[in-house]
Formats: C-alpha cells, structure tokens, sequence
C-alpha cells in the first residue's frame, strides 16, 4: 500500500482484503490492513535579501523566513554561525504546523572599524527538533560600506589688506 | 339363604371386580415393564437418533457418495437385497427437503461396489454380479447433470467391498477383494485412476499397511479413512487413513471393537462408527454400539463409545454421511442388515454431530497487520491463507482501500491446513 505523499502524519487508511473461494463462493476471510504514514521532517530557510550593506558600527536587519514543509509540526531552531561580525537573532526558536511559515529577523552590526569593502558572512542554520538530522541554511552577507573622508583647504581672506 | 351365603354373594362382585382391576394393572405394570425394557437395550438415553424419509428401496452394502458442491445431498447406488440379490437402484438424498429422487439405474446390479464423486461425476467401480455369480472389473460413471451412465475404462482386477476417494483429479480405490464367498480374502493394493488421461496408472499407489474389506471408509479432504473391516484372519483392529495427495498411509488409534462393514461418518473433526459385525468368526453378530474418534488430533485419539447407540444393530450401512442441512451437523446411518442378511431396511436416521470438515474455506492471516511509512512509500504486507476446506481452491483477493494498493497473484491452496506460500500485498 502505498502511502500519498502528501499524507499528514498519523493518517490511517485501512485496506480491507477478502479472499473469497473460488469453490464456494459463500466462503471467505478478511483480513484488515491499516497503514499509518510517518512524520517526514523538512523546512526552508532563505531569505529574500541575503546581502546588505552599510557603514561602519551600523546594525543592519535581515529577514529570514522559515517554512515547514514537513506533514507535521515542528519546532525548528535556529543559530547562527560562521560569522565574525556580532550577529543577533532575537528569536532562535519557532513552532511551525506542516506547511507554516514565519520570518525571523537577524541583526548583524558592522564593527566601527571595518574597513569599507569589508565583509562577513553569517551562516543562519534552521534545525528540526522532530529529527535533528534535518536542517537548512541561508547566507547573509554583510558589507562595510566605504567612508570617503574629504579634506578640504582652508583659505584665509585677509581683506586688512586690501585697503 | 343363609347370611354367610348372602354375604358371599354380596362380596363377589367385589372379586370380580378387585380380580379385574388386579389383571388391568399387572398388564399396566407389564407394559410399563416393556417400555422400561426398551429404556435398559438403550441405557444411554437421549437416543438421539432421529429417523426420517426411508430409502424407497431397501438396501445394504451399496456404493456411497457425496459431492463437494452438494454437501447437503448424497447417494446410494445399488447394493444388495435379502438372500444376496444385487440391485441396480440409484438414489440420491437431500437432507434440507428430507426427500429421496430415483436416479437412472446402473447398467448393472451390483453388491458392493466402491463409489467416489469428482467434479459432477459419481465414479462406481467393481462390485459383485448376478446372474453368473462374479465379482466384475467394471467402472461405471455417472453424469450428475444430464442423469446418464458411461462405461469406463475395466479396472486393473476384479474387485469388490472396497473403499474408494477422489481426489486432485485421481481416483483411490482402496483394498477389497478379488474373491467369492468364502474366499474373499482382502488385497492391500491401491488403483489409481487419472481421470483427465481416463486410465487406470500402472503402479498405482503405496499398499495398506493392513489389508481389509468391507471397512467403514469416509474421505475427508485428502484423506480416505479406513476403519476396521474384514482382515485376512478375522476382523482387523486398524484405522487407517490414505492421504491421497502423498501417496501415504498413516496408522492411527487402535480401532478395538475391530468390527466388519460398519457405516463410517466423518464430521469436520470426528469419525464415526457405525454398527457392524463383532464377530470376527464367518457368522454374523452385529451390534447397534456407535464409537467416535477425534480425528483433528490424530493419531493422539482413541475411540470411544458415543452412548447413543443405533435404534437396532445394523450392518451395511456404509453411508455414514455427514450434513448440515438438519441440525448445522448431522450423521447418517442408512439402510443395511439388521441381521444375518436376511432383513434389509430402509431407514434413514441422521444424529446430530459437529459441523461437517469444510469443503472449501479460507482463513486469510493475518486478521490484523499494522505498518507504517513515509508519504511516497510503499508498505508490504505480507498475507497467506490457510485453507481448511476439504478440496484444492483457488481464491479470488479484491480490497478497499482509499490508498494505492496492489497484491502478487494468489497461489493455491491445499488441504489439510497447509499454508500457501505468503504473497506480498502492497
């Protein structure tokens, strides 16, 4: 028998099998086969703009959503690695039904002295708690954004002169 | 007149009177005493047997069938009459109408010949004739359907009180006898008779571990159950059973009333024995004692009185046939000799018993199987069926399920609770 894929977990289906005699028609058994489909575990972790920049000592926010798309709930927990810079998730943990979705955001502060150019790379990893073998990631990354220092001459006007 | 006189006179009406009465009840109390009489022959009340539509002819020592796909009917062909005159009579009984229907007769009278139902045909082999006294090699077949006998291929011999079964295309005809009275010493051999090829093999099947004749004999499934009946010297004591899908005979309890020609029933767990003859010497005391032996423990049995004898003593009544028409499980003791062959009868009397073996069923294990996988996968089941019937049967499987399902094709199965290889249903 075989299980739908789109069966939830702990659905049943019973299949019923009569074996009737050829013989005696009037003559048969039953036998009853129940079915149950297994929890699958599997999500999504990305995000729709994985790469931002900005200036030194800036904190910048990502969005990263999350979906189940197991058949059942699960709690799926987040972390963050990979990264030098100082990476913030305020949530780190999200209960989600079978085919549920959530945006979690992610801080990510720019040292004060990356220099422009610089960049770093946090990894966000979503990991099943219903089997913990299951997991998914999205890439941020992080750009120090160039600082132009213009100095600019400082002209006198001696206007004593002039008279 | 005198007073003594006068009181005599008075008084002898009285004594008439009282003298009357005393005869009236001296032949209550001799009635009574018959019918308690009646109550001390069959001590093992409730005599249970109950007699029903009598065989229109009378008959003993007849050939005997049922049919798988008429387990409520059987038949009686021909057999004997007093002083030994065979007859050519076939009948056929329904125990649900309680009615007997004459059959197109034998092309040929005969005593004693062995008979077997396969696939709508009654199959009468050998048998003893009239009026050039012989025992005859014939077999004869009749058409259930279109009512009509066929000759069919002579026998390897001779041969007469014999048992006989079918079974998986192939007939089993089973010890007996090749002689005439009094030299009707029995033979062990096994003919067999393939009925598709419509010939009788050349070696046909393993001997009987004790030759006999005139044994009680009743098929179950593969199975010909052979019980007492004439020995070489005397009766033998053997119950044995042929299984004729191996080729093999098995030994079974000690069959210790070691009677000749009683009628054997076989239910769907029990045998039993009917009446007979007990004694072992060339005269004939029979006896209405009806044992029973728990053959779905076989060979860890033995056989035991059922208490409930014959309404008399009876021999020839090989039909001991098995219904369930009647009371959901009945067995049959009719016609026979209720003594030295000299008076046949007619009678029919079933006696309630357990259910009758199955001729087909099925028993699907296991009843519940639970399992369970990912969506996307297929979950195997694996299911077989035991088959308790009687007969080879095939099954036709059909399911319901809301999911996908598919199963192997069924194999057969085969009696006795033999296990058909398990398929996979998925």
């Amino acid at each position: 028998m075989t299980v739908p894929s789109d069966a939830m977990a702990g659905e049943q289906d019973l299949a019923t099998v009569t074996a009737t005699s050829q013989g005696n028609p009037v003559k048969s058994d039953q036998a009853v086969l129940t079915t149950t489909a297994l929890a699958t575990y599997s999500m999504d972790c990305s995000s729709d703009n994985p790469a931002l920049s900005g200036l030194a000592g800036q904190k910048l926010t990502y969005t990263v959503t999350l979906t189940n798309t197991s058949n059942t709930t699960d709690t799926i927990v987040l972390d963050a690695s990979g990264n030098s810079w100082t990476t913030n998730l305020p949530v780190t943990e999200a209960t989600l039904g079978a085919g549920e979705s959530t945006q979690v955001i992610v801080y990510v502060t720019i040292p004060a002295d990356a220099a422009g150019g610089e960049y770093d790379t946090a990894t966000i990893t979503a990991t099943s708690q219903g089997d913990p073998g299951v997991s998914d990631s999205a890439t941020l990354t992080t750009t120090a954004l160039v600082t132009f220092k213009i100095y600019m001459p400082l002209v006198g006007n001696d206007s004593s002169s002039l008279e | 007149m005198n007073a003594k006189k006068i009181q005599l006179y008075w008084h002898l009406p009285c004594v008439i009177l009282l003298g009357f009465g005393l005869a009236v009840l001296l032949l209550l109390a001799m009635g009574l005493a018959a019918g308690t009489g009646i109550a001390q022959a069959y001590p093992d009340l409730p005599q249970a047997w109950t007699e029903t539509e009598p065989i229109p002819q009378k008959t003993t020592n007849y050939a005997f069938a049922q049919c798988v796909d008429d387990p409520d009917g059987f038949y009686v062909i021909g057999g004997g009459q007093a002083q030994g005159d065979p007859i050519d009579d076939a009948w056929h009984y329904d125990a649900a109408s309680d009615t007997w229907t004459e059959l197109e007769s034998l092309p040929v009278a005969l005593i004693h010949p062995a008979a077997a139902c396969y696939e709508g045909k009654i199959y009468t082999a050998g048998g003893w004739q009239l009026p050039e006294p012989h025992v005859t090699d014939n077999l004869f077949i009749y058409d259930i359907t279109s009512d009509t006998w066929t000759q069919g291929p002579d026998l390897p011999h001779v041969l007469w009180l014999a048992s006989m079964g079918a079974w998986d295309g192939r007939l089993y005809l089973v010890g007996g006898t090749t002689g005439v009275y009094p030299s009707i010493t029995p033979i062990n051999h096994v003919d067999i008779y393939d009925i598709a090829a419509g010939a009788w093999t050349d070696q046909g099947g393993a001997p009987m571990p004790v030759a006999a004749r005139t044994s009680g004999n009743a098929q179950v499934g593969p199975y010909l159950f052979i019980v007492g009946g004439g020995a070489i010297s005397g009766h033998t004591n053997a119950t044995q059973r042929y299984d004729m899908s191996a080729d093999a005979w098995e030994s079974g309890p000690t069959f210790t009333s070691a009677r000749n020609a009683p009628g054997l029933a076989a239910t769907g767990t029990h045998l039993y024995a009917m009446g007979g003859d007990v004694d072992p010497s060339t005269s004939l005391v029979l006896t209405d004692l009806v044992e029973t032996l728990d053959y779905s423990v076989w060979p860890g049995s033995s056989w035991s009185d059922l208490g409930d004898p014959l309404p008399d003593t009876y021999a020839g009544n090989f039909g001991g046939f098995c219904t369930e028409a009647v009371t959901g499980g009945e067995v049959w003791s009719v016609g026979g000799t209720i003594d030295n062959l000299v008076t046949i009868t007619n009678t029919n009397y079933y006696r309630s018993a357990e259910a009758c073996a199955d001729f087909y069923f099925g028993n699907l294990a296991p009843e519940d199987s639970a399992d369970s996988d990912e969506p996307g996968e297929t979950v195997t089941y694996a299911l077989s069926i035991d088959d308790n019937g009687t007969q080879v049967d095939t099954y036709d499987i059909t399911s319901s399920a809301s999911w996908t399902t598919t199963y192997s094709p069924i194999r057969l199965a085969r009696w006795p609770r033999a296990r058909a290889p398990r398929w996979s249903f998925r």
